[in-house]
């Protein structure tokens, strides 16, 4: 099996041929997908937004090299670059669906197969490792805080009774928390969302009120439960507000 | 039929995959580009030497310099080899550049701060399979049977064209006109790739990996396949890899940050507009054999210490 892509050939095309304009075209498509992304503020909801800069800047060298790139702008016969249809669709498909289909970020769900990272149940490594002692107002730990400071000290003990404001995505998940306790989680994205790890905190939820994916805000306390024989930190909510849906990611 | 639920995260990952590699590739295509318009045949295999060991040494410096990743570094590559650079050394290139570069390597010790070795280690493995790769591959017959059609040509066809000194405006049309090609050469096979990897990551739970009791053999088969199947970007899959780290000892860790960049979906893909399909097999087969046992290794040194 050898695969042809290109094949080069110095007949020159007609001023019409597919194969002059498509290819102008398909480059500066790809430049105006991460240009409308960008627009629509939601590049954020496929990179890390510290790659914004250089993503941009790539789409707008596509679009100067759908310009001056041209095979056709070379007038002394030249060799043209042919491509076969297959080739033109499958260039084409990412185009078509990132303009056709809404901005989506990744569902609650797809954190199952991905193997969430539950605070104090798993030692969540690579993020910013929090102390809480008696003097930390824990208020204003984010669900990534949380995993932090559970992952240095797992001990439940330390915070028992320390307020906790949370926002995220409910998810069950009946491998990963305890039975009659949810998960309220986001993703973390280091590049791009094909490396998001899913990171949350367990919820006491006995009534089974919380649904899958919705967003909620949840006001509490830490508490413990026993969990396999182990005894796990688990947020007893005061309140729990359903809001509504925001950036799922944290960077 | 009703749309599976996973399709939108399919295609949010999809898309993530293609713009988040554009400027990489758009790094890697325009270095090629200027090569091929500003750096003549003679001038660059004046700098290769002839001892097929030595041939390696310019390969794997360029690759430590060059800030391209597995999805620039096809184009470099491929350029290289139309220029007419030994095979062992465009391999040892291209194998070694994603892993060598210095913005890989930087993220690997920020993500292992409590474990500095593991720079040295997936840096010293890189080299070492790169190399033996290079070395093997290179010697393995004529250099017409290891390199895909159409390279040598493009270099053949070109070549009587610049019997005359062009200015530098249009050198750099001409540049241009080579980069825009190249770009859609290798965003259709990155298409094809990172829609297999994103289905993927949609469709087969990461537990079937991890959830699976076993010893280092399988830790180790497991984190290669896991880097082959993700096909993310080498500058920042050591953070992944710590994201695995409560799952799997050092060694297997070690297997996933030096294979995956080499040979994933997203790269066998790309490599095959460069080598001939024997030439990536072999490259696939050299680099299973040598992370693994060299992982394996590890693991031993590990527990008899």
């Amino acid at each position: 099996m050898t695969i042809e892509l290109e094949q080069r050939v110095t007949r020159v095309q007609p001023r019409l041929s597919l194969h002059r304009i498509l290819p102008p075209v398909l480059l500066a498509g790809y430049g105006i997908l991460i240009l409308s992304l960008y627009l629509r503020h939601v590049l954020a909801w496929y990179i890390n937004p510290t790659y914004i800069v250089p993503t941009v800047a790539a789409a707008g060298v596509l679009l100067a090299l759908s310009v001056v790139g041209r095979e056709d702008a070379c007038d002394d016969g030249c060799t043209c670059t042919t491509r076969s249809p297959l080739t033109y669709g499958l260039l084409a498909l990412p185009l078509v669906l990132g303009l056709a289909v809404p901005p989506h970020s990744l569902a609650a769900f797809s954190a199952r197969l991905r193997g969430p990272e539950v605070a104090g149940l798993t030692v969540v490594h690579g993020i910013a490792v929090k102390r809480v002692s008696l003097s930390v107002d824990t208020r204003s730990f984010s669900i990534e805080d949380w995993a932090g400071a559970l992952s240095a000290d797992p001990n439940p003990h330390d915070y028992l009774g320390k307020p906790v404001q949370v926002t995220g995505m409910v998810l069950h998940d009946s491998a990963g928390v305890p039975p009659g306790d949810v998960m309220v989680m986001r993703y973390l994205i280091t590049c791009c969302i094909a490396d998001a790890r899913p990171i949350g905190v367990v919820v006491h939820d006995p009534t089974g009120a919380l649904k899958d994916n919705e967003w909620v805000t949840v006001t509490g306390k830490m508490g413990e439960q026993t969990y396999q024989g182990q005894a796990v930190s688990v947020v007893m909510p005061s309140k729990v507000l359903q809001v509504k849906a925001g950036n799922p990611y944290i960077y | 039929m009703p749309i599976p639920a996973q399709f939108p995260d399919w295609v949010s990952i999809f898309i993530g995959i293609l713009v988040e590699a554009t400027p990489f590739l758009l790094l890697g295509v325009a270095v090629s580009a200027l090569v091929h318009v500003f750096v003549s045949e003679d001038r660059l295999l004046r700098l290769v030497p002839r001892n097929p060991m030595l041939s390696l040494v310019p390969a794997l410096g360029v690759g430590m310099l060059m800030p391209v990743c597995e999805c620039g570094n096809v184009a470099v590559a491929r350029r290289f080899l139309a220029k007419g650079v030994p095979v062992s050394s465009c391999i040892a290139f291209l194998l070694a550049a994603p892993i060598l570069n210095p913005v890989a390597l930087f993220a690997t010790a920020t993500a292992f701060r409590y474990d500095p070795s593991m720079v040295w280690l997936r840096a010293g493995l890189a080299f070492v399979v790169a190399a033996v790769a290079g070395l093997l591959i290179g010697r393995w017959g004529r250099t017409e049977n290891l390199i895909a059609p159409g390279v040598r040509e493009t270099h053949d066809h070109d070549h009587h064209h610049h019997h005359h000194d062009q200015g530098v405006a249009a050198k750099m049309r001409r540049a241009a006109r080579q980069a825009s090609s190249e770009f859609l050469t290798m965003m259709q096979i990155l298409v094809i790739g990172s829609g297999i990897a994103a289905a993927s990551q949609v469709i087969l739970p990461r537990t079937l990996l991890t959830g699976v009791a076993g010893g280092i053999v399988f830790a180790i088969l497991a984190m290669m396949t896991l880097g082959f199947v993700l096909s993310i970007c080498s500058t920042v899959d050591a953070f992944f890899a710590l994201s695995y780290a409560s799952f799997f000892p050092t060694p297997a860790l070690l297997a996933f940050l030096v294979f995956g960049p080499m040979i994933s979906m997203k790269s066998v893909g790309m490599m095959l507009t460069a080598f001939r399909p024997r030439a990536v097999l072999a490259m696939v087969v050299i680099a299973i054999e040598l992370v693994f046992l060299s992982s394996l290794l590890l693991n031993l040194k590990g527990t008899l210490l």
